[in-house]
């Protein structure tokens, strides 16, 4: 049983990384917690479940299933990324230069509107997404893996790698890490610091989308809470991993995923809850700065 | 100048306290969630209270007034139904269809008791609600304690089986029912492997899923909401599981089964049901109106919420006054009434005498009446 | 040399103020005037105003944002409700204990808080939100979990109990101004000018001898304890309490109250609370749109008035100067 466990929660602390590395970028470059992380992903969710419904009643594509989802996929990313930059633009982009509370204040206020404006226009009930993964599992070693969530892990994978080489050796990436550092300096570099700003939500927020899409797929169902239940484990992968730090977000999000799973399935179900935020505060308290360091331009 | 606008904001206040009630129509006061999660189902069951108004007002009324439905909104929290209470008795009601949540109809029916205005609700299942020695509840759907025992009466004595796993969403709904099945099962003999909850709103139910199956029991009990049990009937089938599934009323909708796909089939739920008495000529009679009215088909809750109505109107009519004490004692009178979904007797503490449940089993896709009148 | 004093808020117990004593009576002679319900009604915005001026210790004073402020609440109810059910502890001694466990907690999640970083403290104190509820729901040995208890008896103070509303209007209207008194002389005291200086510059604050860790904590304490306060009053009311009227959701309301009426701004928040509460009963029928409303108040706010309602003038100049020293110009 433990190895299934393990697989099973790698397949959720993947979904939490692509969450995570989002929330920790934006949280490196603007300082503040992107509160509405969460609904974005859902907005990806449900863009991609009218796509895909739409798609597979009208057979397009021919039924070939791959297909489906990599349009889904795209459609819902270019959705997501729309929607985050906008919330950068209404949200944060105005009070950029107030106290950081105000900012935070703000990313909860756009969290809370994301989700009551879904509420009120596509309803609180559970929409259907279709299964867009070859259907199937490999049994080994008594647990079994799908080919769905096989799948889950190469996309995920996929996204981090060319996530992380843009950032590492395109020119957009380097100033967007330039940014990061100091935002005066590369403003004084002629760098368009707002413009890069809202690159970065572009580039989350596609992520979050394609995460969306691939949780609706995975579940079978989208409904309009799934943001916040998947922003508050984001944002404590994001911690865990050391705020600013991408790969740590990778981390911090498998760790919960693999932790909350374990202890769900040996100690609690009940309480699970309460234990990982224990184990986070834990965590916190010996390494502060988060599992693998932050990186963050101290503002004094 | 702030105090001003301090002074403003308290003059405003105080104006609104100036209130007029005039009292031309027979007030009804409806209690339930509009807001929040469950809008869906207050809203369905108001409609089913705002039909049996218009109903009795096309045939003249009672006592010679048109009757008025007032909705008041608990948004699904003992706060809230505190407000929703003070605001229905403020205007003026004789009595009450409402509440859906236990935890609602708890503070609301303790605020009707001090004016002895009935509440009948159409839902709310906590058998402490009818424990308290408060005169003036009534209730159409019963309560936990026996469906629990009936739950768990079906698992060990009709299915056969011994070995039992329990889950609920930690709510006062699954969590009770789970409980007291839990009990039952232990007192007949049967063996409770693991109880355990979940939280609702979460996706990912395969960690304590595993667990169970490394457990293996013969019958997964849950206690809780269709959209919970959707996902993990879904997510035990495609782990392998191979155990029976039962689970209660708050399971028994449609849409569980679209949500849990393949891994619905077989499962068996225990509801109170309109397809037990869809052969009765009243509900027959109450479906025609609704479709006429809404164009949709009732749910439970509207047709539940509308024969409370029914009852309370008629209260009215045997009492002959709208003096709400009296209303009280009509409806303790009534025997057998004539209800929508079957005759209606009360018992000295407000609850119905035998409630209609049925077991049904999902059965392609569809929920099919495995056993009906149990007791 | 005088001490510029200008940019702390005004004191207004200095002066006698007519339109304060205009308000004071009102409240005096407000049950008189209306019926029952808006008796309750105001009972309930006393409750939120109590609370939302608790959070404001936190946030106003001590600048850390608590999105779990909900929980204190919670504690507080609950350690009355529980000590009733199995003590049937009187209201009297159980109002003091709820203050003191709540406090408990307060410093229980202000220890964490210390530890970690400025930004982190939103997250913890959501997780510890969160935490405390589902504690309260699953330690069913203790609370019964989430059937929650009822049937606390009313308070007996001296053998007087209280039972009507306006009675609780009362006795509750009594503590709010306690409270509100204790703000304001809080305010303006060392410890309320520490408090302040924490809030705006935490390291020049520090090395001016302000004893950080030890403030925020006790901002934590104090505020916990009057939010606990308030949850034992409202336990004791509505005699009904569930571990579902003390999440995310509540806390967010009340930090709504706290925004709209200017962090820091006491009179603000009074009316901050008042607005957030009537408003919503008033329009009953879009309650649909209540917490939409919410979310659209916090970000609008934030972005065009962040002093909150009543505005700021003051606050406006401390922005101004430092914007005058980025620039150069002379301190004036």
């Amino acid at each position: 049983m433990l190895l299934q466990q393990v697989i099973n929660g790698i397949i959720l602390g993947f979904i939490y990384s692509l969450l995570a590395m989002g929330m920790t970028m934006v949280f490196g470059i603007t300082q503040v917690i992107h509160f509405s992380h969460g609904e974005v992903f859902m907005i990806g969710s449900f863009i991609g479940v009218g796509v895909a419904v739409l798609l597979t009643e009208t057979g397009h594509f021919g039924g070939n299933i791959l297909w489906v989802l990599v349009a889904t996929v795209a459609l819902a990313m270019a959705g997501a990324a729309l929607l985050g930059i906008l919330v950068d633009r209404t949200c944060y982009r105005p009070i950029r230069r107030s106290p950081r509370i105000n900012s935070l204040v703000s990313a909860i206020g756009s969290s809370i509107f994301i989700q009551q404006a879904v509420i009120l226009t596509l309803g609180s009930k559970f929409r259907i997404f279709p299964f867009l993964f070859p259907k199937g599992e490999i049994h080994f070693l008594g647990s079994m893996v799908s080919y769905a969530q096989i799948w889950i892990v190469i996309i995920s994978l996929f996204l981090m790698v060319v996530f992380s080489i843009f950032l590492k050796n395109s020119r957009m990436g380097k100033a967007l890490q330039t940014v990061a550092e100091n935002q005066k300096v590369a403003g004084l570099l002629g760098i368009n610091v707002n413009k890069f700003i809202a690159l970065t939500f572009l580039i989350v927020s596609a992520i979050a989308g394609a995460a969306g899409v691939l949780t609706g797929s995975y579940y079978g169902s989208v409904d309009f809470f799934v943001g916040f239940m998947a922003g508050l484990k984001a944002f404590t992968s994001m911690i865990l991993g050391g705020v600013g730090n991408v790969t740590g977000a990778v981390l911090g999000g498998l760790v919960i995923g693999v932790a909350e799973t374990l202890i769900g399935g040996y100690i609690s179900n009940d309480n699970k809850d309460i234990l990982v935020f224990l184990l986070l505060i834990i965590i916190l308290v010996f390494r502060p700065s988060g599992l693998l360091g932050e990186r963050v331009a101290e503002r004094l | 100048m702030r105090t001003k606008v301090l002074m403003f904001g308290f003059l405003a206040v105080f104006a609104f306290s100036v209130s007029a009630s005039a009292q031309p129509t027979i007030k009804i006061g409806f209690g339930g969630p509009l807001s929040g999660p469950q809008t869906e189902i207050g809203k369905k069951a108001l409609s089913g209270v705002q039909l049996a108004v218009e109903e009795a007002n096309a045939k003249g009324g009672v006592l010679g007034k048109k009757l008025e439905v007032v909705p008041a909104d608990d948004e699904g929290k003992s706060e809230g139904a505190v407000n929703a209470a003070n605001s229905l008795v403020k205007k003026g009601v004789v009595g009450v269809v409402g509440h859906w949540n236990s935890a609602c109809s708890f503070p609301a029916s303790e605020i009707y008791a001090e004016k002895n205005i009935a509440m009948i609700t159409y839902a709310s299942t906590n058998p402490k609600l009818t424990e308290r020695g408060l005169k003036n509840i009534f209730r159409t759907y019963g309560r936990d304690d026996e469906h629990g025992r009936i739950n768990g009466e079906f698992i060990v004595n009709t299915l056969k089986k011994k070995r039992v796993a329990i889950l609920h969403d930690k709510g006062a709904y699954g969590k009770m029912m789970a409980e007291i099945t839990g009990q039952t099962i232990k007192k007949l003999g049967g063996e409770v492997v693991i109880f355990d909850g979940i939280t609702s709103g979460e996706k990912d139910f395969r960690a304590i899923l595993t667990k169970i199956k490394s457990l293996n029991p013969e019958v997964l009990f849950y206690g809780g909401y269709y959209s919970d049990f959707g996902l993990i009937l879904k997510q035990a089938k495609e782990l392998g599981a191979k155990w029976d599934f039962v689970s209660v009323g708050g399971t028994y909708d449609p849409e569980l089964i679209k949500i849990a796909g393949e891994g619905g089939e077989g499962a068996f739920i225990q509801a109170i049901s309109l397809d037990a008495v869809k052969d009765q000529a009243s509900f027959k009679r109450f479906l025609q109106s609704f479709r006429e009215k809404y164009k949709t088909d009732p749910d439970l809750w509207a047709a539940i919420a509308y024969e409370n109505a029914d009852i309370l109107i008629s209260g009215i009519k045997k009492a002959g006054s709208t003096d709400p004490q009296k209303i009280i004692n009509a409806i303790k009178g009534f025997k057998d009434y004539p209800g929508t979904l079957g005759p209606v007797t009360f018992n000295e503490k407000g609850d119905i005498m035998a409630p209609l449940l049925s077991m049904f089993q999902v059965q392609k896709g569809k929920f099919v009446p495995y056993i009906s009148g149990l007791k | 040399m005088r001490m510029n004093r200008s940019y702390l808020p005004k004191n207004p117990l200095r002066r006698a103020n007519p339109w304060l004593l205009a308000v004071i009576i009102l409240s005096l002679i407000f049950p008189w005037l209306s019926p029952e319900y808006y008796v309750d009604l105001a009972f309930n915005v006393l409750i939120y105003i109590i609370l939302a001026e608790s959070l404001n210790v936190i946030i106003g004073f001590a600048g850390l944002l608590n999105l779990g402020h909900a929980a204190f609440f919670g504690v507080g109810a609950y350690t009355y409700g529980i000590l009733w059910r199995f003590f049937q502890l009187p209201f009297i001694f159980a109002l003091p204990l709820s203050a003191v466990f709540a406090a408990i907690m307060g410093l229980l999640l202000g220890l964490p808080v210390l530890r970690v970083r400025h930004d982190y403290i939103a997250i913890v104190t959501l997780g510890f939100g969160e935490v405390i509820k589902l504690i309260l729901n699953n330690w069913t040995d203790l609370t019964d979990g989430p059937n929650g208890i009822y049937g606390m008896a009313p308070p007996q103070i001296w053998g007087f109990a209280i039972r009507s509303r306006t009675q609780y209007y009362y006795l509750t209207l009594l503590l709010v101004y306690l409270i509100l008194f204790l703000m304001v002389r809080l305010a303006h005291s060392r410890l309320g000018r520490a408090w302040i200086a924490i809030r705006e510059d935490e390291v020049s604050a520090a090395t001016l001898g302000v004893r950080v860790d030890r403030l925020k904590l006790l901002a934590f304490t104090v505020g916990a304890s009057l939010a606990g306060v308030a949850g034992c009053l409202m336990a004791s009311k509505h005699r009904f309490i569930s571990p579902a009227g003390f999440g995310f959701y509540e806390s967010i309301i009340i930090l709504c109250m706290v925004i709209v009426g200017g962090i820091g701004n006491i009179p603000g928040v009074v009316l901050g609370a008042s607005i957030l509460y009537i408003v919503p009963e008033i329009l009953r029928e879009f309650s649909d749109f209540r917490m939409i409303t919410v979310g659209v108040a916090m970000i609008t706010l934030m972005i065009f008035r962040p002093e909150g309602i009543l505005g700021r003038e003051k606050r406006k100049m401390i922005w101004e100067r430092a914007a005058k020293v980025e620039r150069g110009k002379p301190f004036s």
